[in-house]
């Protein structure tokens, strides 16, 4: 090897090495890097229960003030009035604000795709959800061969909730849509609103149907 | 006998094919949905629809109708021309928004109410929108007739409604429940009007993640943290040079004017607008082949107006062909992301400046 390969070879193994410790810096969840000197570029990592999931850009120009110029988050996080509030006053804040409700969005949303994996037998039809995951409508079988059906409607009254503050549980027949044909336990009704309130959604039917 | 054939119209927009899907979502058949034979003619289906309802409905239903016509809108929304409005906020305080379906039917009927005794009224959830369609009769003894629907998509937590056939005679109260039910202050028309909701909402959404910053939306430029490899960047698909005897002698300017369109308007596909209007109140620049407009101090007025399939895609290819300079004026690089489609254009004088940068 000639000594113009050696010095090309030690480049880009240095090359490597700085991309792989970005890639490790990744990893702490937010990065911040400044692709153009008067332009930051920070990049939020989200997770569910320990796999990664999509990253979400921002990129921010500071002159006299800092200035939203681009950004990839979804459209009902309430980017606007936190910005006004703590962009140009509290960056980290901001910053971990933001991280926030998009870790709140990921886990909703991951919660919902769980469900359908988990207990697609059990469920009927889809899982029915908004865009950022906090209303959600389901139907299922307390057990594969029941008649009864419990119908849940969750609300998620804050886009940063992770547990639903709305739990409303209607028990029905198959084949029926009202409610009252169903002889209701009320102790049970009020179990299974205890499970919604008290622990992430996927959880919370594994305890309803156990 | 009037339910009927306004039946048998909603259905008839239906292609044969999205009949049984339509009837399955619609739910008001139940088991008579699997007595209809859909390898009958499109007329036959369609009374065995009629008779199947009015069996399970001797009386009628106050709702299907509505749900009916509005998951029909849904299949065939494009025929339609739809404007996006945006709701405003004047104090500090959150809106008041909602993301169930049916309780946002609840506090809309409830301000519809207030000003009409006869509509009606149906809230679904499709493509994690709310679709409304509110019909409302002239008349307190009359029925509300299919034409006078107006269509709405609102998508919760957002400031952004879409809207179609508003009549001018309920336009303003329709609009005005919007604002008192999701608690804003007023509504405006932002001038993008267009065939394609997905498209409209997508720019009026999406405004700061268009054109080459799209990647970052589409998640198309960085790998997870701890996966391998890299990612193959979208390019365009350059064209292959297959006969030797063809020499390209501008491949250099070639590949930064796609550099340059690529920046602008990024590799994917650009959102779909039909028309694109500009007005122009500027001096007329084009002296040196008109000299007997050399003596005209006023404003020119004209209207210059981009029509077709998809206008963002057709302004990008312009560059592309080399039939526009490159890189491309700001009212037509920037028009992904300034959400609308109708544009004044004037000259820059003080007077102006100060106005555009108190909309900015």
């Amino acid at each position: 090897m000639g000594p113009q390969e050696l010095v090309q070879l030690v480049a880009e193994t240095q090359k490597k090495k700085f991309e792989e410790l970005i890639q490790a810096y990744r990893l702490t969840g937010i990065t911040v890097t400044t692709p153009e000197p008067d332009i930051t570029r920070v990049c939020w990592d989200t997770a569910h229960k320990g796999t990664l999931c999509e990253p979400y850009y921002m990129e921010i120009q500071h002159k006299e003030t800092l200035r939203i110029l681009r950004h990839s988050l979804p459209y009902f996080v309430p980017l606007e009035t936190v910005s006004q509030t703590l962009l140009n006053t509290d960056f980290k804040k901001f910053v971990a604000s933001m991280s926030e409700y998009l870790a709140a969005y990921v886990n909703r949303r991951q919660e919902i795709v769980m469900l359908q994996k988990k207990y697609s037998d059990i469920l009927i039809g889809e899982v029915e959800s908004s865009h950022a995951a906090d209303f959600v409508q389901f139907q299922l079988k307390l057990q594969p061969e029941s008649e009864q059906i419990i119908e849940a409607k969750l609300t998620y009254e804050q886009l940063t909730d992770i547990i639903p503050t709305k739990v409303r549980i209607k028990v029905l027949l198959r084949n029926s849509a009202n409610a009252s044909d169903v002889i209701v336990n009320t102790q049970d009704i009020k179990h299974y609103k205890e499970c919604f309130h008290s622990m992430e959604l996927t959880k919370a039917v594994g305890e309803i149907i156990d | 006998m009037m339910e009927r054939e306004i039946f048998r119209k909603i259905l008839g927009r239906l292609r044969k094919d999205e009949l049984r899907p339509v009837l399955q979502e619609w739910g008001h058949l139940g088991k008579r949905l699997h007595e209809i034979d859909f390898s009958h003619s499109k007329h036959s289906v369609h009374s065995y629809v009629v008779k199947g309802f009015m069996k399970n409905y001797p009386n009628g239903h106050p709702d299907a109708v509505g749900k009916l016509d509005l998951l029909c809108l849904q299949k065939h929304s494009a025929k339609r021309t739809w404007a996006v409005y945006h709701l405003k906020k004047e104090q500090d305080s959150p809106p008041n928004d909602v993301a169930d379906p049916k309780e946002f039917e609840q506090r809309l009927r409830r301000e519809l109410g207030v000003d009409f005794k006869k509509m009606e009224l149906c809230v679904l959830q499709h493509e994690k929108a709310l679709w409304v369609r509110i019909c409302i009769s002239k008349g307190s003894k009359t029925k509300p007739m299919l034409k006078n629907a107006t269509y709405c998509v609102h998508f919760p937590h957002t400031p952004v409604l879409i809207v179609t056939n508003m009549k001018a005679a309920t336009a303003e109260s329709i609009k005005q429940a919007f604002v008192n039910v999701l608690d804003y202050d007023d509504i405006q028309d932002i001038r993008l009007t267009g065939r394609c909701v997905k498209s409209l909402a997508q720019l009026s959404l999406n405004k700061y993640s268009q054109g080459s910053f799209s990647q970052y939306r589409l998640n198309q430029v960085d790998l997870q943290p701890l996966s391998h490899g890299k990612k193959r960047k979208r390019t365009e698909s350059e064209e292959s040079i297959t006969d030797p005897r063809i020499v390209f002698v501008n491949q250099k300017e070639k590949k930064q004017r796609l550099e340059i369109l690529n920046d602008t308007f990024g590799p994917n596909p650009q959102p779909t607008l039909e028309k694109i209007e500009y007005k122009l109140e500027t001096k007329f620049h084009g002296n040196h082949y008109a000299p007997g407009m050399r003596n005209h101090t006023g404003p020119f007025h004209c209207r210059v107006k981009f029509e077709g399939t998809s206008v963002i895609e057709g302004i990008k290819n312009l560059g592309k062909t080399e039939l526009a300079v490159v890189p491309l004026p700001d009212h037509l690089a920037k028009v992904h992301s300034l959400a609308k489609n109708h544009f004044v254009l004037q000259d820059k004088t003080k007077a102006n400046k100060s106005v555009q940068d108190s909309q900015t």
